[in-house]
């Protein structure tokens, strides 16, 4: 069992869409290919189609080409496909998918398949507490009905706790569900929708969700456009130059590799500098990775988050001083 | 370009390229020195043709850079995935693959009769020889199922369907979630590609890519793990820019939430020492003989119990814990989240209440200076940092002093 194979690569993907698609033209051949594959495969395709390395398509005098074979049928699951579902079924988010019933149910079909791998094997060292708990009743219920809502565009109503102790309560549009392996918690992006207009956006912890129940209204019609709106919003710049004392520049591009950006090295002072885009919402957790690197790194910009590094490092030198002269 | 095709037979040094292209966008053509400028050109191109959309090449007076950049936010799919598409092949293996599976759905025949049938109907030949390797590998694979009848066997191609599996309703969802989210999620990508499913309801927040280009190198070290096998690899060594061959019993796999890398625990087969290998620099793994079945049971039965005092991946066989204090201000009419950091980021330590509105996290760990970080991200309310090792108050005090001059020069 290899993962890194020819059977699921791009090019039998291409080949067996054209296959299916029947007799066609060479523009319309192109246009799959195009598609479908990576950016260069039509040089690679059509020669090897054209001449005699692939000859499964018959070439026409009228320049069209037709499969040699009438049928293509799918690939059945794979040994190493069954496998992988069978080790990510005993994973505790299975149970946010699927009731025990199902799972005892799916097991069954794959009883003679060895599991890819075992979770017990891997250790998510720097995993925060106080994730969510796949095996509670409640949240399974909560996620089943939302995801319920969201494939079928449906409005829930929801009464909801926030970490404050405020209670919001209203009608929403379970937009997506975001989740995060650092929080291990499913939070799910919502639209209010009041009146049928959309309304307000606000981000939902599943775990405090109070009650929820499906009430068969269907989305307001501009609700995509809204939420995209509500999303791009709040995006800023971090401007940084680090030094690559302890290893600070592999260690700052591997640690933001999730977020946009743009690196420049300045040779003359032996700097590295990054512009990064982010959203607005995770500032607070930048700003608090950011001040775990010390001083091998000095933000630039935003202007709010120097002045936020400024404020803390003033409490700081505040409450060094403060306690020194105590202890003396 | 003479030679350059778009597929490759190893991933191995595609593998390299894209972390490269990926966290070091920054270097230049010249910057990669150890490498061929003709390998270089290949796999810039290859990326290139992979992930258009997210290759950016840029110049400036350092030279021409080329940069994988992605906001993770906003993917429904990790494009990284797209590189193990890119296996090559030769002519016999696209052939067969669709001809065998024409041919053998709803039908059972053997080799023989496949090479006949395919000669006079498609008036194509091909070596019995050929056809009975393609037939067993993917028989192996689960595509076919076969029947011996006496000295013959007969295939047939398999018609289980995914949804014969996953009940159909959810398994789209469930597939997009654990395709981003659970090891080898590739596998998962190509389930939903054969099967047309898409993910339209999930996103993901600290989402970390480039991992999934060593799940080659972690799927043998997790059957080594399962199989309790030595494994004998190469590893580089960054600081040493040199790789170097070990043999060594892996136990477990540490994987990191916060930045994505992922380690091997081992121990040397003398079991004196634990060592972390950095999967992205570890190639050529081949799994050796099992290790004495007693000695493993040992080890891993005395790693278990160590793992509890672990604060990254640092974990020393015989050695001392270091035991670290930090004291902090945190007001608790207004600042209750700051205790709810320490109790969920704090990895067994213990929070007390020293007196009104100060607060003291204690722990024991194998090295506190992989703690530094952490401490230094409450920076603006620590009173005290107590370590048994003085190089972490030394350190602490050092940095913040450092940071006031690079901040705070204008307060002087």
């Amino acid at each position: 069992m290899e993962i890194f194979s020819e059977i699921y690569g791009q090019y039998y993907r291409v080949m067996s869409r054209l296959l299916k698609n029947g007799k066609q033209t060479l523009s319309q051949m192109r246009k799959t290919i195009d598609e479908l594959g990576y950016g260069e495969t039509a040089l690679y395709f059509e020669p090897n189609i054209m001449g005699e390395n692939w000859p499964l398509f018959k070439k026409h005098a009228d320049g069209t080409f037709e499969p040699i074979i009438k049928n293509v049928p799918s690939l059945p699951p794979t040994a190493i496909e069954k496998a992988w579902l069978k080790s990510v079924l005993k994973d505790e988010r299975a149970k946010l998918f699927y009731t025990d019933e199902e799972i005892a149910a799916i097991n069954e079909k794959l009883i003679d398949v060895e599991p890819l791998y075992k979770n017990e094997h891997i250790i998510e060292f720097d995993q925060f507490d106080a994730g969510d708990d796949y095996a509670d009743e409640k949240i399974r219920k909560h996620f089943a009905l939302l995801l319920e809502a969201a494939q079928k565009r449906q409005v829930v109503k929801i009464n909801y706790l926030s970490a404050k102790g405020k209670v919001l309560e209203g009608a929403y549009a379970p937009c997506k569900f975001e989740y995060s392996p650092k929080n291990d918690k499913i939070r799910c992006l919502v639209v209010l929708v009041e009146d049928n207009e959309c309304t307000d956006y606000t981000i939902l912890n599943l775990g405090r969700i109070q009650s929820l129940e499906l009430i068969g209204e269907a989305w307001p019609k501009d609700i995509d456009s809204y939420f995209a709106s509500k999303r791009l919003k709040s995006e800023r710049i971090l401007e940084v130059e680090l030094s690559d004392e302890r290893n600070a520049r592999e260690r700052f591009m591997v640690e933001f590799s999730n977020y946009r950006k743009e690196a420049v090295f300045d040779k003359e002072r032996e700097l590295l500098l990054v512009t990064m885009w982010y959203d607005s919402l995770d500032e607070t957790e930048i700003l608090v990775k950011l001040l775990g690197f010390g001083p091998v790194l000095k933000v630039l910009g935003p202007e709010n988050l120097v002045e936020q590094i400024k404020k803390r490092l003033r409490t700081q030198k505040g409450l060094t001083e403060k306690f020194k002269a105590s202890a003396q | 370009m003479a030679g350059y095709n778009e597929l490759v037979k190893n991933f191995d040094k595609l593998r390299d390229y894209m972390r490269e292209f990926f966290i070091y966008g920054y270097k230049t053509r010249d910057d990669y020195d150890k490498k061929s400028a003709r390998s270089y050109d290949d796999a810039r191109r290859r990326i290139a043709s992979f992930l258009n959309d997210y290759v950016d090449s840029s110049q400036d007076k350092n030279g021409k850079r080329v940069s994988i950049t992605v906001s993770t936010s906003n993917i429904a799919s990790n494009p990284f995935y797209a590189a193990y598409g890119c296996k090559s092949f030769t002519d016999n293996d696209i052939n067969l693959h669709f001809l065998l599976l024409a041919i053998l759905d709803g039908k059972s025949m053997t080799a023989d009769e496949i090479a006949d049938y395919i000669s006079l109907e498609f008036q194509l030949l091909f070596d019995v020889q050929t056809i009975r390797k393609k037939l067993k590998e993917y028989a192996q694979e689960g595509i076919f199922t076969f029947v011996k009848e006496g000295r013959t066997i007969k295939y047939t191609l398999n018609q289980e369907k995914l949804s014969d599996i996953l009940p159909d309703a959810k398994a789209e969802d469930f597939l997009a979630f654990f395709s981003e989210v659970a090891p080898f999620g590739e596998i998962g990508h190509y389930l939903q590609e054969e099967n047309n499913l898409a993910n339209e309801h999930f996103c993901f927040k600290h989402h970390y890519l480039a991992k999934v280009l060593d799940d080659t190198v972690l799927l043998k070290i997790m059957q080594a793990i399962e199989e309790r096998k030595c494994i004998q690899f190469d590893n580089y060594s960054e600081r040493l820019d040199e790789s170097r061959c070990f043999i060594a019993f892996p136990m477990k796999i540490f994987s990191s939430v916060q930045n994505g890398r992922r380690y091997a625990l081992m121990v040397g087969t003398d079991c004196r020492a634990y060592s972390c290998f950095r999967l992205d620099y570890i190639k050529s793994v081949t799994i050796l003989d099992p290790f004495s079945k007693k000695t493993a049971e040992t080890e891993i039965s005395v790693l278990n119990k160590k793992l509890k005092a672990a604060w990254g991946t640092c974990i020393k066989r015989l050695s001392h814990l270091d035991k670290v204090e930090m004291e902090i201000f945190v007001d608790e009419e207004k600042e209750h989240y700051i205790l709810e950091r320490l109790e969920k980021e704090g990895r067994n330590g213990v929070v007390e209440k020293v007196r009104d509105n100060h607060f003291k996290y204690t722990t024991t760990t194998y090295d506190a200076g992989e703690m530094l970080p952490w401490i230094k991200s409450f920076t603006g309310r620590i009173i005290s940092v107590r370590s048994q090792n003085p190089r972490i108050e030394e350190v602490f005090a050092s940095d913040t002093q450092r940071m006031y001059e690079l901040y705070l020069k204008e307060d002087v």
